[in-house]
């Protein structure tokens, strides 16, 4: 069925990672001829979610060869269950005498009952949020993806604070409904949060002028702010260090105060079925317009030359068959080394941790869905972001929360992060019908992923390469990457030599 | 069934009482069996003989009209994605149906349709409802796939199933129909987005049969 695969187009993509899928729906709903294809068998990349089989393909996967996914090291997976339900036959009959109670007794899992309800989980490579007022969200509005997805609400922001979870009130009326914040507070707190939302970056107003060489920790404490107030403001809302510089602090806050009260309490959306599912979304626009797909395709080798009028004619290889292209779009994880610069780039690689808990961090009556940033509880570790998903967005069967752990890598993932998760889950592997304070922790995985978030070049002409994922709470840098001028770095900006261009909005 | 044809590819009437509820259905089936010609037919009530592979329809609309019910299909075409095994699973989450499509002139389809109606069993929500169309039952000269043989896969597998004609309309209509009928109108299955929530935001209201 492949060897009738046309063989020239004018686009081709190669991996169907974020920004690779973006770049192809923009060259396809401007008409261009592309086909999209990736080395493995679904899609995403290393922007991929897996569910409990395919996930655990992929541990195997990593493990056996590792060079098979260079970017992916420390990979470890550990249970905290048994391999059998033992009082299987007990529950039943409990379940069929009591049935009305049935749901208050704890389901006890085990590592069979997870592969049996394999299906029904969505576990992210790459899990990220959305802000509700972001460059995503308008993409995906103005392209009209949006219609290909569905997103629940983040439902509340937690911080870590005096050894225990808070809540950190985020809009207007919470800041007015909490009693952790006295009323002096509560009326420096607005003060403060509206001068950052009147902060512009072009015309830099007076209120921040003599901050630029300073912390945002300075000016908050320059505000008047108490200790709890910056702490709520410094690590929860800007999500940043006691060396975050001012500017930055002040554009992050600006970012969750404009994003509040689009779509929900908080600024934050969370796809349905996980962050795996944006990249499929693109691609479906860019077949809607003619793409062409095929996944398990690996390309073997490319070649580039310059045909007159500085036109490009690359060559790839990919089952013995020659496919051509004027442009070549490759995702990192795909791309031939030999092609890329080899000029040094700034990378800090992520550390990050998958849980399965058997309850939420922290309880509340309807379903949550959180957002907890740590502050660095130790010298020298960074702010730990993590992000609590439930059932009722199609990552895990019903008694279950998937919570990941993201931050930048200063020894291993597991030395980086299980600290944190000590604090806020039971990982003792006891009993789980005990009634504790914490979730039990079921399952971990931890692993380390290189950064190949930071724009490379290409040695070849019309040759493109799509970065991977940041260790950022959400998917800017993977949409400016794409919609940005070329101080920046390439891929698909207004208009380059080839007198490409590419917008991708208003589908008319 | 056939007697109700006449409400079926009408547009609601405006008639205030009805409910309506709207569904996802996601089509599936080998290149080339007519799954377009077969919503092209049910939703605008046409038939090229050399209908183009599928480009720039997201997804189409139509409305059923049953006793007390509209029932509203947003109907979404593969957009060629299974040409080369590449389907993406967002396609059909949430469907709450699904039309699989076979050629009754071509065995091979009718092995595909089994493997996609296996895929749904396995990928989709347990409660979504499927319906077999042999499709190209104008061409029946040419048959390579007995009636009896697919109408017994799908008894077995609880599947609808009817022989179609998108070129002569034959059990276009019905089908739809027959789905409308067999799903669930409660009031929680109102909307396609009873998942989460759409950004909606900004978006034009979508008329009944746009395509873009």
């Amino acid at each position: 069925m492949d060897d009738d695969l046309p063989t020239d187009f004018q686009v081709i993509v190669v991996g169907t990672g974020m920004v690779e899928s973006i770049v192809a729906a923009a060259c396809s709903r401007i008409r261009k001829n592309v086909l999209h294809m990736d080395s493995s068998d679904h899609y995403g990349g290393l922007w991929a979610s897996y569910n409990f089989d395919g996930l655990q393909k992929f541990i195997k996967e990593v493990n056996s060869d590792p060079k098979k996914q260079v970017q992916v090291y420390n990979l470890s997976e550990k249970w905290y269950i048994e391999k059998e339900s033992p009082e299987l036959e007990n529950k039943d009959e409990e379940n069929k005498t009591d049935d009305s109670k049935s749901e208050q007794v704890k389901k006890v899992w085990s590592q069979a009952s997870f592969a049996t309800e394999y299906r029904k989980f969505n576990i992210d490579m790459t899990p990220k949020l959305l802000f509700s007022r972001g460059p995503l969200v308008e993409l995906l509005i103005s392209s009209n993806i949006a219609r290909y997805a569905e997103f629940r609400c983040v439902t509340r922001v937690l911080t870590w604070l005096d050894d225990r979870l808070m809540p950190v009130p985020c809009s207007r009326a919470d800041v007015f409904a909490t009693e952790a914040v006295s009323i002096v507070e509560k009326r420096m707190l607005m003060k403060m949060l509206t001068s950052i939302v009147g902060y512009n970056e072009e015309e830099m107003n007076n209120e921040f002028k003599d901050w630029e060489s300073k912390t945002f920790k300075e000016y908050l404490e320059h505000k008047g702010l108490t200790p709890n107030l910056i702490h709520y403001v410094l690590y929860a809302i800007a999500g940043g260090t006691n060396a975050m510089p001012c500017l930055e602090g002040v554009k992050e806050c600006k970012k969750f105060l404009m994003s509040l009260g689009r779509y929900g309490n908080t600024p934050f959306l969370w796809p349905m079925y996980g962050s795996g599912e944006l990249p499929q979304c693109f691609c479906r626009l860019c077949a809607v317009f003619g793409g062409v797909y095929c996944l398990n395709r690996p390309i073997d080798k490319v070649a580039t030359k310059t045909i007159d009028e500085g036109k490009n004619m690359i060559t790839i290889d990919s089952k013995s068959k020659t496919l051509n292209c004027e442009h070549l779009v490759i995702g990192i994880n795909e791309c031939p080394k030999e092609l890329l610069s080899t000029e040094s780039v700034e990378s800090c690689d992520i550390s990050k941790a998958v849980f399965i808990t058997n309850g939420s961090i922290m309880k509340s009556d309807k379903e949550p869905l959180t957002l907890l940033r740590f502050p660095p509880l130790a010298e020298g570790d960074n702010t730990v972001t993590v992000l609590e998903v439930g059932p009722a967005t199609g990552s895990c069967p019903k008694g279950l929360f998937v919570v990941y752990f993201i931050t930048n890598k200063v020894k291993d993932a597991e030395t980086d992060l299980k600290p944190y998760a000590e604090r806020i889950f039971d990982m003792s592997g006891g009993d789980q019908t005990e009634a504790t304070e914490k979730p039990k922790c079921l399952w971990s995985l931890f692993c380390n992923l290189k950064d190949t978030s930071a724009p490379v070049a290409s040695v070849a002409a019309g040759v493109h390469v799509c970065s991977g994922p940041d260790a950022g709470l959400d998917f800017d840098r993977a949409v400016l990457q794409v919609h940005s001028t070329p101080p920046q770095r390439l891929l698909y900006v207004q208009s380059d030599s080839s007198g490409y261009s590419v917008t991708l909005c208003s589908a008319t | 069934m056939a007697t109700n044809r006449s409400g079926t590819a009408q547009r609601p009437n405006g008639a205030p009482q009805t409910k309506v509820c709207q569904f996802k259905l996601v089509l599936l089936g080998e290149s080339a069996v007519g799954k377009s010609s077969l919503v092209l037919r049910f939703v605008k009530g046409q038939f090229h003989e050399y209908q183009e592979s599928t480009i720039g329809a997201a997804f189409l609309t139509q409305t059923v009209c049953l006793d007390d019910t509209t029932v509203k299909f947003e109907i979404w075409d593969t957009a060629g994605q299974e040409r080369y095994h590449s389907l993406a699973p967002m396609y059909y989450r949430g469907a709450q149906a699904a039309i699989v499509v076979y050629d009754i002139t071509n065995q091979d389809t009718f092995g595909r349709a089994k493997n996609w109606v296996k895929e749904l069993q396995r990928q989709a929500s347990p409660s979504i409802v499927i319906a077999l169309a042999g499709n190209k039952s104008d061409l029946a000269a040419k048959r390579m796939v007995e009636f009896e043989e697919a109408q017994a896969y799908a008894d077995e597998n609880g599947l609808l199933f009817m022989e179609t004609s998108a070129k002569t309309a034959m059990n276009v209509n019905d089908i739809f129909l027959a789905i409308a009928n067999k799903l669930p109108k409660s009031e929680s299955a109102g909307g396609a987005a009873a998942g989460g929530r759409r950004l909606a935001d900004g978006d034009a209201p979508r008329s009944s049969s746009c395509c873009k």
